[in-house]
């Protein structure tokens, strides 16, 4: 039996912020914006019936979340560009219901470091 | 140290490497797509590119194709940066004019080794 990934692998995590200077929770912060932007766009192209352009979000944030610990929601896109690049319509669709929990998860793994909820538009930093 | 174009259309990945090259001596300029890429190359003449390949507008393989094709950059040597694992990618990257390629997630030290080879190996290097 193949073992659960963890929602946020806080040691490549760690290695990460230390390898471009960032704090921790500054590393956090950048993946969960990401994680939150990009899952915005993945839904619009999915939403249009734009698989090509599914498949390329999934792949760019597939490999930031490899880079970042986040393994399971990594292994998920991985899934889901695959799926897309092939113009599997239906399962992309269907892996794509299952990313806002699998980075819910990560959330509450770097709940402490950085607040889950996002913060109103208009005290968005630029 | 050398001026590197990075060409990444993901946000966090381009911040990341941009991060660690810069912290490395490198200069770094950067491109969010092929046409971004093609534009930015021709002005900015840089020593080195690292060529995603899933981009959108034109993707990494044909902006290779055209900067080999351009004679103000057909000499720049180009890394191709992808997490493609798909069988014949990387065939396909050096086909159109990749000096070489690496694979995501990035081994760091293993590109910087491959970039400083390329460097070394350029007419500006």
């Amino acid at each position: 039996m193949t073992a659960r990934p963890p929602a946020v692998d806080l040691a490549v995590l760690r290695e990460m912020a230390e390898a471009c200077g960032w704090t921790l929770e500054e590393m956090a912060r950048r993946y969960l914006e990401e994680a939150r932007r990009e899952a915005r766009r993945l839904r619009e192209a999915l939403d249009r019936g734009a698989l090509d352009e599914a498949a390329r979000v999934a792949h760019g944030w597939s490999g930031a979340s490899g880079m970042a610990g986040a393994t399971a929601v990594g292994r998920l896109l991985e899934r889901l560009e695959r799926a897309a690049a092939r113009g599997r319509a239906a399962e992309a669709g269907r892996l794509a219901a299952r990313v806002p929990d699998a980075v819910r998860e990560v959330e509450e793994a770097l709940r402490g470091l950085v607040p889950v909820t996002p913060p109103p538009p208009s005290a968005s930093p630029s | 140290m050398a001026r590197l174009l990075l060409v990444e259309d993901n946000d966090l990945n381009r911040d990341m490497l941009t991060r660690r090259l810069e912290r490395k001596g490198h200069v770094l300029l950067v491109a969010r797509g092929g046409e971004d890429a093609l534009r930015v190359a021709v002005a900015e003449r840089p020593d080195l590119i690292l060529m995603d390949l899933s981009l959108p507008d034109v993707d990494g393989w044909e902006a290779t194709r055209r900067l080999k094709a351009e004679p103000a950059t057909r000499d720049t040597p180009v890394i191709a940066l992808t997490a493609h694992a798909m069988a014949g990618d990387r065939e396909r990257a050096l086909q159109a004019g990749c000096a070489d390629y690496a694979t995501k997630p990035v081994d760091f030290p293993a590109l910087l080794a491959k970039i400083a080879a390329h460097l070394k190996g350029s007419p500006r290097g």
